[in-house]
């Protein structure tokens, strides 16, 4: 049989990140294509080139054996390539019929107007096709994620059908992160009852869905191939061990370099309580201690660590730091303290890209840095330049944007930020996220070094495995309460006496 | 220098050199250059403390009404305070000032809407302590104005002053932390704010701060009028505001500072003077000045740095 696409020899290149090498992927009709591999792989890069919102620096894309070329989304679109985001595209503030034709509206124009019963049929047909049971009328914002989920699919295939392709392919990129777990199995089989006509790649973290699912597995690591395996022979060890491509010695997060925690307590939570976040958080975080964070989303941790940087006001509890009780009411009281935090959203909430690295570096303590009002240029840069010798973040000069720095070392930028302000706790949400494996290496080490010189940290990783790597101790949050304490000091657990208590 | 200064220090230089090469005897005359630093020193004056209050990304719409009010109240406070009339406008220009920062950071009140509102309040204090009529400067105060009236060829004190907050501004905006934290807030608050600075404060003290300085703009506008007015101010809004952004101040914040706006004001002022100065009809000149004004946008924003225009 003929592939519906073939991805031949695709490469991409980010400045300072080798995204992709030479991939090779086939999809098949009928077909349901995982995509898995860890962050940073090169999943969404390489869908984003079949989408057309990157352009491939080499390689061939072949479509029913055409070579085609992508250069932007409606290309894409007009090939039948529809990709349905992890953020999802649907406006809630719209009817179903509205958000399936967004776009669109052109082709029910008759005599100068829409025609809304046209497109009322139109809608009406295509969601009994891809076997949704609403009204076109329902506004969107009534609708389950997971029917959301499905009118972006009859949104893409109505598309596909427009661009006159009757066998579109849809990229789905993470569709099961905010399904309940009924919902995904109707998810399911609906894809099953849809491969008919579409053929999909399915991106997930969730390797057991992708088991379950998916009739061929694509790893990729490290932006290349690594294995292809059908529905009979695949499982979820054998994803995992291709994914991560070595066995997990332990070295990988320097555990050698680990160190006992100190005595003293830098800071300490009693029964603290957020309603319908968390409930009766207690623990005490030591000096030079790493302590792991774990649980799904949804269960309390993301909160809890706000809490502790004044974004989110406990109902009770209390929190002490050095044996005196404090309030934490806004982040800048949190810093006051000594605490400070490394968002997940780097570009976003981690740093100011278009301010350059020294402005950033120094940004919480620039009002120590200055002579009367005037803030001392040079001692800015002086301390920027230090930062930047001791994290070796590579750039040409402190006064160079973030916005042109790798994603690796904009994390570093964020980092020293906390370094140089001396901070006391340090809460770190994916510290490694969407950064390269070399990169997170030295974030590693970096976080080693910082825990020996004292400083206490709360991690939240990326991967039960960073989790277990880094920590000192690991907490388990389920459902808002701690569902166990397991210790890594001593020996490392294993990922599967983790899961336990997580689900 | 960056690209989007070099360019709006392009447009002055060009609006300068057609103007003078077109009527060398009216426009070179040391009557309107006298009037044109007079113009240009109140609306850079005025503007000076919006920057800061744009560079956040939001905007002071009382300025108009400040202006009104504190002519009125400069001149009140001069017949019978005598010289504490400076001390009690200037003060009275930062509470208010910091009154719209409030209602901006405490109500959460968004700063068109609040400083809309309170633009209002102002204006209405304005007629209620003035009797809706102009009120003149008794004799024996007029002295009290020299520093500001006082002549060095062309050149006035008021224009000097406007220098002389230039200076100051400029190391306000370049060189404190309150300078770095404004432009910090225009770019990304939420990392701001996460970096530990007190992002509220900060952004009352932007308001306080075009507060202080539509009160020394009127403080100067006194010193040409010779008497408080409690209509002056409407019509110096928007022109306050289109100094700013025509300056190249993005109104998403971030981007822009001292330096655009008194490109910006050197530029509205220019357009304004120049296009008496050559004689064109009445009825055409707000046709000239909009397309000017937009093609100074265009020039002068630096559009790489900014992710929506709005």
């Amino acid at each position: 049989m003929e592939p519906v696409l073939r991805m031949e020899n695709i490469s991409k290149t980010f400045p300072g990140v080798r995204a992709l090498e030479d991939v090779n992927i086939e999809v098949f009709p009928n077909e349901i294509v995982g995509l898995v591999g860890e962050n940073g792989a090169g999943k969404s890069t390489l869908v984003k080139i079949l989408a057309g919102v990157y352009r491939a620096d080499k390689g061939e894309i072949f479509l029913r054996g055409q070579k085609v070329g992508i250069k932007n989304p409606n290309d894409a679109r007009a090939l039948g390539i529809g990709m349905v985001f992890q953020e999802q595209a649907v406006l809630p503030n719209m009817r179903v019929y509205e958000n399936l034709f967004l776009g669109r509206e052109k082709f029910f124009v008759r005599r100068g107007t829409l025609d809304q019963k046209l497109m009322m049929q139109e809608a009406t047909k295509i969601l009994e096709e891809v076997g949704l049971e609403l009204s076109p009328q329902v506004y969107v914002h009534e609708l389950n994620f997971m029917e959301r989920q499905m009118v972006e699919i009859a949104r893409n295939i109505w598309l596909a059908r427009q661009a006159r392709v009757d066998y579109p392919i849809i990229i789905l990129d993470e569709p099961t992160t905010v399904l309940e777990e009924e919902e995904i199995e109707r998810l399911f089989n609906k894809l099953r009852e849809l491969k008919k006509r579409v053929s999909f790649i399915y991106i997930s973290h969730r390797l057991k869905e992708v088991v379950e699912l998916c009739d061929r597995v694509y790893v990729l690591k490290d932006g290349q191939n690594a294995g292809c395996f059908f529905h009979e022979e695949v499982s979820e060890e054998l994803l995992r061990s291709r994914m991560v491509g070595r066995e997990l010695h332990e070295e990988y997060y320097l555990a050698s370099k680990q160190r006992e925690p100190a005595e003293k307590v830098v800071l300490e939570l009693r029964n603290c309580t957020k309603r319908d976040a968390f409930y009766d958080i207690s623990f005490r975080l030591h000096q030079g201690e790493i302590l792991s964070l774990c649980g799904t989303v949804g269960s309390g941790k993301e909160e809890l660590c706000r809490a502790l940087y004044g974004e989110v006001k406990l109902d009770s509890g209390e929190i002490w730091m050095e044996r005196e009780r404090v309030n934490i009411n806004s982040p800048d009281q949190a810093f006051a303290l000594g605490i400070g935090y490394i968002s997940e959203d780097r570009r976003n909430e981690g740093l100011i890209l278009h301010l350059p690295i020294f402005e950033n570096i120094t940004l919480p303590i620039v009002h120590r840095l200055v002579w009367g009002f005037l803030v001392k240029r040079k001692e800015q840069f002086r301390l920027s330049q230090e930062m930047i010798n001791k994290l070796r973040i590579k750039a040409p000069s402190p006064s160079v944007l973030c916005f042109n720095l790798s994603g690796g070392n904009q994390q570093k930028v964020v980092i020293a930020k906390w370094l140089l302000s001396q901070v006391k706790v340090l809460i770190m949400s994916h510290p490694t996220r969407g950064v390269d494996v070399g990169a997170k290496h030295e974030i590693y080490a970096l976080i080693r070094e910082m825990a020996e010189n004292g400083m206490a940290m709360i991690v939240m990783g990326d991967s039960f495995e960073e989790d277990i790597g880094l920590a000192n101790r690991i907490i388990v949050m389920k459902d808002g309460r701690i569902s166990g304490v397991l210790d890594a000091t001593e020996s490392k657990p294993a990922p599967s006496d983790l899961i336990q208590y997580v689900v | 220098m960056d690209k989007g200064k070099l360019l709006a220090l392009s447009v002055v230089a060009v609006l300068f050199a057609v103007l003078a090469f077109s009527s060398p005897q009216a426009f070179l005359s040391r009557y309107n250059i006298g009037t044109l630093l007079d113009y240009a020193a109140t609306y850079f004056i005025a503007a000076i403390g919006l920057t800061f209050v744009i560079m956040i990304g939001s905007i002071d719409l009382s300025v108009g009404g400040m202006l009104s009010l504190f002519t009125v109240v400069f001149v009140l406070a001069l017949n019978y305070f005598g010289f504490w009339a400076y001390f009690i406008t200037i003060g009275l220009g930062f509470l208010l000032g910091m009154a719209n920062g409030l209602v901006f950071t405490k109500l959460k009140i968004p700063s068109f809407i609040g400083t809309f509102g309170t633009s209002g309040v102002f204006a209405s204090l304005a007629l209620i302590v003035s009797g809706g009529r102009p009120i003149g400067l008794r004799p024996q105060a007029l002295s009290l104005l020299n520093p500001l009236t006082f002549e060095l060829g062309p050149i006035k004190g008021s224009h000097l002053l406007a220098f002389v907050l230039f200076g100051i501004f400029f190391l306000i905006q370049n060189s404190t932390p309150f300078g770095k934290y404004v432009a910090a807030i225009g770019h990304s608050e939420r990392a701001t704010l996460l970096s530990g600075i007190k992002v509220d404060r900060t952004k009352i003290f932007c308001f306080a701060l075009s507060g202080l300085s539509a009160a020394l703009a009127s403080i100067v506008l006194v010193s040409r009028m010779l008497s408080g007015d409690p209509t002056i101010g409407t019509p110096y809004q928007l022109q306050v505001i289109a100094a700013v952004v025509v300056g190249g101040t993005a109104l998403t914040g971030g981007v822009g500072g001292v330096f655009n706006t008194l490109l910006g004001t050197l530029i509205i002022t220019l357009v304004g003077n120049g296009l008496y100065v050559v004689g064109i009809d009445v009825y055409y000149q707000m046709i000239i000045t909009g397309i000017i004004t937009m093609v100074a946008v265009i020039l002068t924003l630096d559009r790489t740095k900014i992710k929506v225009v709005k």
